[in-house]
């Protein structure tokens, strides 16, 4: 039967479930192997996918990403960590930063698969929109 | 120009945007994992509905899909238009919105793409409602049953397989042989009928679409009328929601009350740009590799077809829906669906196209199961008799081919049938009106036509026609108005044909003498 790369990634995350770095890594270095006899390297980047979905499930994490044209500032920072801590109160939020040109303004947060779009670019298209109707 | 329009202007201009309230709320996204042909699988969107609009992101604007596919970590989505250079990681915004069509009394006359974007270069339809395109059919307690007619003033169809308001009546037949020519026939008979008309191409030839429409415009019957167009080389999901959408702008006219007529022409390239979706889709195929639900895909668009009672606003959609059969198969998967979905058939057949019978109606293979109940009084008394007429000549033109030597009786019946048969050969774009095709089958089965030598049938029938218009205006008025074909009316009619006739110089003597010695 072919094992589907989200079942490889729940294998994964049970086997080092527990355990310590060391002996994570150590599971980490066989289920590689595992999977160079199995013939599924291929699938890798599939497997990391889910492994990371199924670990941010299982521990609680919410990754986020955090898009603005400049660097954000450190309290800003710490408001967007609230915001999302607010929606689920057990959960650990770790944020990545981006900056793009392309958003005009504004800030665009995106958790999990929800987006909560503020930039200038898209308030600028909705307006477009509203003036043309 | 003054400085006060000036103003007006960017007076009005502030107003629109003080108006204009920026909000921005949470939304559901994914990203494109995969694309081609037509077909996008999406991961995330993990709140994604079924059939909802998704807004994909690509790097030179946005395009419309929608979701058919609800997988356990991943949306499978047909794109509505152009893929053009969306790829693997684009962004994915799900609408929260079920896929919509504007409707309203804006759409009247135009021409539209599934999606109700006008595509006749008359500028935007400013619609005031949207309607979803997939909608669950009017149930039982909101019907009533047919019992008003559609006039689609062909001879054959009236008088043999009428068709009543919220029927479904399946126009099917080969290729080239009339089938779009009787359904746009129909919509041209509707003017003055308190009729809107809604046509529907799905993978026709632009060219052939084209040409209908200028037909449409030239008998004025784009003033009540809209075409939604898929052309032939729109992409499969256009032509999978396009009778779904034509569909959402009729029930806009029947929620107010209406009737309306909607012509999805053809269901066969519907079925095939389905199976196109569902097979990329990776569903599995069935029978001529057609997915499962086609049968459901059918079913739900004609239920939609329907006559409301009284309490719900009485109006009604009837449906028409054409099938092209593949050298006159009508046993094969998508027709045999189709007709069993139908409240009755027209079927078109070649042999009798090629005789020079057209429209080429097979009267004895067409059926109207409810129709017969929607035909006005003076047509059901004067049609009945030609069925009959009709059925038996095709059971003697059977025996009549093995030997001439046949007793009087059958050789009058075949020669009233050769003449039925005339009379029920009409030009295109020539609808006839009901009352005028009452007193012509009123002449035929009364023995009135006997006389007139066959060739020379439709030229009487015009003439009488004209005759009547001309000179009986008033007996015509009285069927029209009552429905009903009364004795006197009867015997006006009778005088008017025999003074009539005493005008021709062309029948047959030795017959006229003949029954006048019976007489």
């Amino acid at each position: 039967m072919k094992i589907s790369a989200k079942q490889y990634a729940q294998a994964l995350l049970e086997i080092i479930e527990g355990k310590d770095d060391k002996a994570a890594k150590q599971s980490v270095l066989d289920f590689c192997s595992l999977l160079k006899s199995n013939n599924q390297l291929a699938q890798t980047e599939k497997i990391i996918y889910y492994f990371r979905k199924l670990y941010n499930k299982r521990y609680n994490i919410i990754e986020a990403e955090v898009l603005t044209k400049k660097a954000l500032s450190a309290k800003l920072l710490t408001e967007v960590e609230a915001y999302l801590k607010a929606l689920d109160k057990d959960s650990q939020v770790e944020i990545s930063h981006k900056s793009s040109d392309k958003i005009i303004g504004g800030i665009v947060v995106k958790y999990g698969d929800k987006i909560l779009d503020n930039s200038l670019k898209t308030r600028l298209r909705q307006l477009k929109t509203s003036l043309l109707k | 120009m003054s400085n006060n329009t000036k103003d007006f202007v960017v007076e009005q201009l502030k107003k629109q945007i003080e108006k204009f309230k920026a909000e921005s709320e949470q939304q559901s996204f994914g990203t494109v994992t995969e694309v081609g042909d037509g077909i996008a699988r999406v991961a995330g969107l993990s709140e994604a509905m079924m059939s909802e609009m998704l807004e994909f992101k690509s790097s030179s604007g946005s395009v419309f899909g929608v979701a058919l596919n609800l997988d356990e970590d991943s949306v499978g989505a047909v794109i509505l238009g152009d893929v053009g250079d969306l790829k693997e990681g684009d962004e994915v915004i799900a609408s929260k919105r079920i896929l919509e069509v504007p409707v309203g009394d804006a759409i009247i006359g135009r021409v539209l793409n599934p999606l109700g974007q006008a595509i006749d270069g008359k500028g935007e339809v400013k619609a005031d409602k949207h309607y979803p395109v997939e909608k669950i059919a009017p149930g039982v307690i909101t019907r009533a049953s047919v019992n008003e007619p559609v006039q689609t003033g062909i001879k054959a169809i009236d008088s043999m397989i009428p068709i009543g308001r919220g029927q479904r009546e399946l126009i099917i037949g080969d290729r080239q042989i009339g089938k779009t020519a009787i359904a746009i026939d129909t919509i041209i008979n509707q003017k003055g009928q308190n009729m809107k008309c809604v046509y529907v191409a799905i993978g026709q030839k632009e060219s052939k679409v084209a040409n209908i429409v200028a037909k449409l415009q030239e008998a004025g019957a784009m003033d009540y009328t809209t075409v939604v167009v898929a052309g032939a080389s729109d992409p499969a999901s256009l032509l999978y929601i396009a009778p779904y959408a034509g569909t959402a702008m009729a029930e806009y006219f029947l929620d107010k009350g209406e009737d309306v007529l909607v012509i999805y022409d053809d269901l066969s390239k519907h079925a095939v740009s389905y199976r196109e979706i569902s097979l990329l889709l990776r569903r599995p195929p069935g029978r001529e590799a057609y997915p499962g639900d086609v049968f459901y895909l059918h079913s739900r668009l004609l239920e939609r077809a329907c006559k409301l009672n009284k309490d719900f606003g009485g109006g009604s959609i009837t449906a028409l829906p054409i099938i092209e059969t593949q050298a006159g198969d009508v046993s094969a998967y998508i027709p045999t669906n189709v007709i069993s979905i139908t409240d009755g058939q027209i079927y078109l057949e070649p042999d009798l196209f090629y005789q020079g019978q057209r429209p080429a109606v097979n009267a004895g293979l067409s059926v109207s199961r409810v129709g017969s109940s929607a035909q006005i009084k003076a047509m059901k008394k004067v049609a009945g008799k030609m069925r009959l007429e009709a059925a038996q000549f095709r059971e003697l033109a059977a025996f009549a081919q093995f030997g001439s030597d046949l007793d009087e009786e059958t050789r009058n019946k075949l020669e009233r049938g050769k003449r039925l048969m005339e009379i029920l050969k009409q030009d295109q774009y020539a609808p006839v009106e009901v009352t005028e095709q009452v007193a012509v089958y009123f002449s035929l089965i009364n023995g009135y036509m006997d006389n007139v030598p066959v060739e020379k049938v439709k030229e009487f029938e015009l003439g009488l026609r004209q005759y009547l218009v001309d000179t009986k205006n008033d007996v015509l008025d009285k069927i029209r108005t009552s429905g009903q074909l009364e004795d006197d009316t009867v015997e006006v009619l009778s005088q008017a044909i025999s003074d009539y006739k005493a005008t021709l110089d062309y029948l047959d003597r030795e017959i006229e003498e003949k029954s006048d010695n019976e007489q």
